[in-house]
This record gives C-alpha cells, structure tokens and sequence, in this order.
C-alpha cells in the first residue's frame, strides 16, 4: 500500500541553498531518505525571497532533482521559513473548568489553547507555531497532560512563533507556482532543532544555533519543550562581505577565502602570516594577512554569538542550558566554531549531526542538512499523527506540542 | 539661518540703542547664585530668544543681538533686550550673508558686549550658523563672554540642506570658530528638526516649532544647571559631555506625565528624530541624562528610563543627573544630550586649545589669564576670516599646528595620525556590499551589516 501519503518532502529555501529532501514513511513509521536535491539559490537574502523568478527556478532544479534520485513524484513539501521578521515568545492561557464534576476533558483542554493563541501580535503577523509547554491545574504546575485530572482552573503555557504573513506568503506563493502543495510552513530554527537534538538534550536544556547564511536562527529546548526561539538576520554572507570589504577582494573571492582559509578563533602562529591570493580574471596577484582573514571573521562570529547570548540572558533562558550549545547549519563548518561558541556562552558547544533517520545517511550527515532533515522530520510526525487520527476517526487538527515533546 | 521668519512690521518697535539694557540682562541672579544670560545672535537667535521669552526664566537675562535693525518679535515680552550689533559698520541693514561683516560688526560692539557679560557665570549663545550674522558674530560674543569670566555654551543650528553648500561650508567653518572659543557647543541640524516640525507644514509655523526645540533645549539645560538636584549636574558634566567632540551633537527633551511617564518618555526621546531610533545613542560616546520632577520622583523611575536608554548606549560614558522642582508635580521631564566622538574634533580642539595656551577650566575664573588668551585667540580664530568660503577646511596655521604637535606626541602621534586619518572614513560611506538592496538589519539602532570590525573600531593595519 503505497499511497502519497507515505512520501514526505522537506524544502528549504536557504539564502545559499535550496534543498529538498524526499523521504518515505513505511507502515510501521519508520522514516527513511530515499532522495536529496539541491541547487545553489540566487534570489534570496537574510532568509527571504527577493527574487521571486530565481528562486523559483532554483526551487525546480532541486526538486527535480530529488525526484530523480529518489524515483519518485513530489506533490507537496513541508516548507522551511526564516528571517528577521519571524519571533518567538512565551504566553499563557487560562480557562475555567465548568463541568459540574470538575474533570478536565479534551474540550477544556482545547478551550486553554485556544485562549493562549489570543495573543497581542500586529495584525499583519500570522501564528506560525503554537507549542504546548506545559498545564497546570489549579496552580498546580509541570502537568504534561491534563484531561481526566480534577481541577477548577486550567493553565496553559505555550510558545507561540509567529512571522509578517506576508513575507510568509511570498515563500509559499513561489512553492505554489510549482504546483506543489505546501503541507505546512515551519520554522527553520525549529527544523533544525528537531533534526539536530536527542531526546535526552531535550530534556537537559540545550541551546541550538542554525549558522545560516543569511539568518542565524536559535532553539532553546528545556524539559523536553521549546523555551525560546529566536532570528537574527546575520549569517555566512554577512562574514563573506565583511572579507570582502576588508581584505579588498570580490566577494565571490572572500567566500572562498573564508571556506579555505577561515577559522573562528585568531591562533598566535597566525601573527604576521601572510599568503598570496593568486590572479585571476585579469586581477593582480594580492597578499593576504592571514591574521587579518580570521580577526575580520572571529569578530563577526563572536558577535553573533553575543547577540543571541544577550537575548538569552534578558529572558533568562540561559539558565536552563544544562546540555549546552549545539551548532549546525553552514556556519557550523568553520574551523573551531566549537571553541569560540563555548567560550561566549560559557558551555560545552558541539556540533549538531542530523541522525535518527534511515535511508542515505552517509550523504546527509552534515550540519548543513539538518534544517531539511529536521523538516522531513516534522512532516514525518504530522502524517504518522493523522494517520493515527484516521485510524481513530478523530480530527487531528489538535495541537503541534505533542511531536516536539515526545521527538 | 539668519532672518528666518517673515514678520509682520510691529508698532512696537524700539530703538535699538546701546546702553540702559545692561542692568536687565545682568544683574538678575537665579537660585545659587548662578548669573546667566541667552544671548541670541542673529536673525534666528533673537526669534529663538523672544520664543523663549514667552515662558520667562526666572533670573535669566535675555538678550537678542543682531546687525539688521528688525521690528520686534510678536510675542517677543519687553524682558528682551535688543541689542544692534555694529551701528557704524553696516548702519542697521544687515549682513547680506558674509561673516567677515558679522565679525567686524560685532568687534565694534565690543565695549557693548562685555557689559552685557559682564557678572554672569554662564552665557548661553543661540544663534543660527550659515548667515552672516551668527556665524560671524557668534563667536566673537563667545569669546568676549569668555573673557569677562563666564562659562560659555552655545546652542546652534546648522542650515537646511536646501540652503546651499555655501551657507553649509560657513555653517561648518562658524562651528570650528565657536568650539575654539566656547566651552560648550551644541550643534543642531535643521534638517533633522525639519522632521520634527512636520515638512508640509506653513514656514512660520515649521519655524515656530524649531524655535520652541530650541527653546526648550535651552529651558532644560537651565533646569538641570540650576535646580537643586538628588543627583546634580552642574556645568563641569555638561562640559565633558560636549568638549572635544564632533561639533554635531543631538539633544532631545520630553516631558510626560501620569503613570506611563517612564515608558513615554523612552518612546519620545527615541523617537526624536536626533536621537533617530536610538541610532545617535548608539554612536554616541558621551551621552548626558537630566532628570527633572517633582518632589515624588524616585530612583526607581530613573531607572525605569536610564535602563532601556542604557541599552541603546552600550559603549558611551553616561552622565546621569536628577533634580526636584515642586512646580512639576507628576510630570517628569527628561533632556538628553548624546556627544559623538569625532576624532578629528579631538585632534582640532587640541590644536586650538594648545594655541590657547590652556584649556579653559570651567568655573575656574580666578586662573583665567585675559591677556595671553586674547591674543593667541586672535591668532587662532580671527584671522582666517578671509576665507569663509572654504569655510570647513583648515586655515593653513591650523594645519601646521596639527602636523607639528602630532610629530611631537611621539610614539603615540603614530597612533593619533592614523586616527586622524580613520575618522575620515565616515565620509566615505561604508559600502553595504551584498547588503545594497536588503532592509537593514538593525539591532538597537546599530546597522548589524556594516563588518564588525568597523563599528568596533578595529584597525587593520
């Protein structure tokens, strides 16, 4: 029985690279990656389409290729979204329980959802995410599931992503070009985080930075739930344009510079080297400071990590990061990244393998995969959970909470 | 910026005869015993005076000067004195716009001019810089009143872009004059104030409002000097904020009142369009906050707007100060004055101080040596008055003044030299790169595009 259902397709409109990743969901909910598509992506900047034509061609050139590989035909994609406009933060819903035996049924717990999503958000801002982090009944509080528990009164914690639904709708309109259904946008950071973390760094409290190359997006999961998300518009291209400008070279020289050459830490040995940049394209031959090349990239990295350690300490998210920093992303391939991020936040910062799914592992064990992986991930749960719906005959319109808990 | 308002002819108008004004602008004392005089200078200045002469000052004397014989002000009370300013040399008509005849007027007006400072502790000089007037005038006021003792802050306002390059060269050149004599300059764009005042608006009235900033700004700055204070400011934290810094500083006051006043008054003051979304307060590296409220004003509402404010000027020396006056009840007023730090302002104001012979010290009168001081002065900020068109640039004294200290400093004038060179490159605006055609990324007011290392201020080299 292999209906559509079964496959399921990430894509990831980047600001460096589109990827499509198709997967196949067997029967028993074992999900495996049968087909990658990618195609270098011309129309995007900081995480959002600026070109519309570009993108969707470079969209078409990644899927089919997926579909080449994985021999099969792609209907419709979970879509990855980012960018500055996209935040996240914490709100709380409350509601009465009226029934005269005081149990909190599924309607009650509907209800406390629904008045958590009232939230005071600009109007031309759409609710990306709604994640359960918690109930407490009558100030009782870290109850994962409150249906069939007495109480008067429900509380409901939940982190809300939300994005200019505009900006989100340019994404989605490219993808609907294409013919292709968009399932469900998802927040890229998000994404990653699925793709990225174990059960047990869930759990512990782990910060998860997506390096992009336009944005850099960031996770805080604790207890198991999503604590904090958050965007910022800086990435890869802004350390390339910072080479570029600074070392006088083009930029599509910088960028090579900084994949050959970077690091994200200034070694002492570097003091005073030098190399030569051979000439090309008619350009003289030019001597670079190799000391120059990774101060100019370490004070743009260190930076970014700043920002986001900032944003951490005025939410107090910080204190919940037992499991430390994960990185993943492009950014994440910079020579002793690990290094420099453990000591900005003052805690161990590893690199982030996607894993957990079958099929081409070998291909797609690279930190610049997991925002798609995470993706098929996402897509993966939403259709195991409908099918379980159908089985049940049950609407499975209920919240997304439950998948990144139990992920 | 001279004559900036078109004013009906009044029947009120007085003589402007030297003499018999003196005791009104002198001899008033505010609490503490602080003497102060506004001197307005030029068209500008005296519309800036009689504007603030609507809501008298206790104890401050005000006087307008000018060349030009004008009707007065509507509105201007008859606690202004006015002044005319060369009566020999331009017979009352005026400028047309040269400085050279600015300064010669107001040279022969010097006896005039020191009775007029005469006793005071502060002069505060308003004056519009691009015209003949003010620019040339100005600073011969300031020096005068810095040769009778007093300590001198001028308030001035630099030409609408669409006034000409030439009015803005002077503009730029009167600037250099009165930072070379003054203690204090306050430098305000009008094109900026243009967004304050609203650009469709009638002219009297754009006018009108830039003249109530301006006002205002003077009001709080006497506010904050003279008040008895929790926290007090007195002249020496305005002068650290202000001296040696680029010439353009931003100043944003706002008032509020009721049980948001904390949260408004942060909402107002960014929102000036000085202070550009923060963006001058995350350039800036002085920044002054002055307090004003009532007898009910708490620590914890200082802290309510110095925290968020404190955010936008991470890297910048902050000068906090806090006074009481009854008058205010529930309404809390804030003025802010944000100093960039322009390194080549250093480099100038160290040359011009050194052909000073000294840096003046504030409140230090007793010290104040008259003599040596006049005549290097003349030496450093008179003579170069033939070339007001080329205003902006440096006199060729000025320059050998520079190079010659600079080679002296020694191991550090290498570092120096290189800065001078540095803060040039704002000028050449930072290329955005691939960045060109994106929004901006803006983090508190700061372009996170611009490389890292730039707004750090790392040099490569």
């Amino acid at each position: 029985m292999f209906d559509s259902n079964s496959i399921v397709v990430g894509l990831e409109v980047g600001t460096s690279k589109v990827c499509a990743v198709v997967s196949e969901l067997n029967e028993s909910g074992v999900l495996g990656v049968i087909g990658i598509g990618q195609s270098p992506s011309r129309g995007v900047r900081k995480g959002e389409i600026v070109d519309s034509t570009l993108t969707s061609e470079d969209i078409r050139n990644a899927i089919v290729d997926a579909e080449k590989m994985a021999d099969a035909e792609v209907r419709s994609v979970f879509l990855g979204v980012s960018g500055a406009h996209v935040h996240g933060f914490n709100n709380r819903g409350v509601h009465p329980v009226v029934s005269a035996d005081r149990e909190i049924g599924e309607e009650d717990v509907k209800d406390v959802l629904k008045n958590a999503k009232t939230i005071n958000i600009p109007s031309e801002n759409h609710v990306i995410h709604v994640i359960r982090q918690h109930f407490s009944v009558d100030g009782q509080g870290g109850i994962q599931n409150p249906v069939g528990m007495l109480g008067a009164r429900l509380d409901a914690a939940v982190h809300v992503v939300h994005g200019n639904f505009n900006r989100l709708q340019n994404a989605v309109r490219v993808v609907k070009g294409l013919q292709l259904e968009v399932e469900e946008v998802v927040f890229t950071g998000l994404a990653s985080a699925l793709a990225v973390l174990s059960s047990e760094q869930k759990e512990l409290g782990t910060l998860v930075i997506d390096l992009g190359a336009g944005t850099t997006e960031y996770v805080v999961y604790a207890d198991g739930v999503v604590r904090y998300s958050g965007v910022l518009a800086i990435g890869g291209d802004h350390v390339s344009n910072d080479l570029a400008y600074g070392l006088k070279v083009p930029l599509g020289r910088a960028e090579q510079l900084k994949i050959s050459r970077g690091s994200a830490v200034v070694e002492d040995s570097l003091k005073g080297q030098t190399f030569n940049l051979p000439s090309g394209h008619g350009l003289p031959e030019k001597v670079i400071n190799s000391e120059h090349l990774c101060r100019i990239m370490v004070m743009r990295l260190e930076e970014t990590f700043e920002l986001i350690h900032q944003d951490l300490n005025r939410s107090d998210a910080m204190e919940y990061l037992r499991g430390g920093v994960v990185l993943c992303g492009g950014g994440s391939n910079v020579p002793e990244i690990q290094r420099l991020a453990s000591r900005v936040f003052q805690l161990r910062a590893t690199i982030g393998i996607p894993g957990a799914v079958g099929g081409i592992t070998d291909a797609l064990e690279k930190a610049e995969f997991a925002t798609a992986i995470g993706l098929v991930k996402f897509g993966a749960f939403q259709h195991r959970k409908s099918r379980l719906n159908q089985t049940r005959r049950r609407s499975w319109k209920s919240s997304l909470s439950q998948l990144f808990r139990r992920a | 910026m001279e004559e900036n308002k078109t004013v009906p002819a009044s029947s009120k108008k007085e003589p402007a005869e030297d003499g018999g004004v003196a005791s009104s602008a002198g001899a008033l004392a505010v609490p503490k015993r602080l003497k102060m005089v506004v001197m307005g200078v030029g068209g500008a200045g005296g519309n800036c005076v009689a504007s603030l002469s609507r809501e008298a000052l206790e104890g401050v004397g005000l006087v307008a000067l000018n060349t030009a014989v004008t009707p007065r002000m509507p509105g201007s009370a008859s606690s202004v004195a006015e002044v005319q300013l060369g009566s020999t040399t331009t017979r009352g008509l005026g400028t047309g716009g040269d400085p050279e005849v600015g300064r010669a007027a107001a040279e022969s007006t010097g006896v005039r001019l020191r009775e007029l400072c005469q006793g005071n502790d502060i002069v505060i000089i308003l004056s519009g810089m691009g015209g003949g007037t003010g620019t040339g005038a100005a600073p011969v006021v300031a020096r005068v009143a810095k040769e009778m003792g007093a300590l001198v802050l001028c308030v001035v306002t630099t030409p609408f872009s669409f006034e000409g390059t030439r009015r803005q060269r002077q503009a730029a050149w009167g600037v250099e004059q009165l930072k070379a004599v003054a203690d204090a300059v306050i430098c305000l764009p009008n094109q900026k104030l243009l967004g304050l005042a609203g650009e469709e608006g009638p002219v009297l009235e754009v006018f009108r409002v830039i003249n109530e900033i301006l006002a205002e700004g003077v009001r709080s700055l006497f506010r904050m000097l003279t008040k008895p204070g929790i926290m007090h400011v007195d002249f020496n934290d305005l002068c650290s904020v202000l001296k040696g810094r680029h010439a353009e500083s931003s100043m944003a006051s706002a008032q509020a009142g009721g049980e948001n006043r904390a949260a408004d008054i942060v909402g107002q003051v960014v929102s000036s369009p000085f202070i550009n979304g923060g963006q001058a307060l995350r350039e800036a590296d002085a920044v002054l906050v002055s307090f004003v409220g009532g007898s009910k004003l708490s620590i914890a509402e200082v802290n309510r707007v110095m925290g968020p404010i404190q955010e936008y000027c991470g890297n910048a020396h902050v000068f906090v100060g806090a006074s009481i006056d009854p008058d205010f009840e529930d309404r809390l007023a804030v003025t802010l004055i944000a100093s960039k730090g322009g390194r080549l302002g250093v480099v100038l104001d160290s040359a011009a101080e050194g052909a000073m012979g000294r840096e003046p010290t504030p409140g230090g009168e007793g010290s104040f040596d008259v003599n040596r001081d006049t005549s290097d002065r003349s030496v450093s900020c008179t003579t170069p008055f033939g070339v007001p068109g080329g205003g902006a640039e440096l006199s060729m004294e000025k320059r050998t003044e520079i190079l010659k200290a600079q080679e002296e400093m020694g191991g550090k004038s290498m570092r120096n030299g290189r800065r001078l060179r540095q803060s040039l490159l704002p000028l050449e605006i930072v290329s955005r790169g691939r960045f060109e055609k994106s929004e901006p990324t803006l983090h508190r007011g700061e372009d996170l595009d611009v490389p890292t290392y730039i707004r750090r201020g790392v040099s490569l080299n």
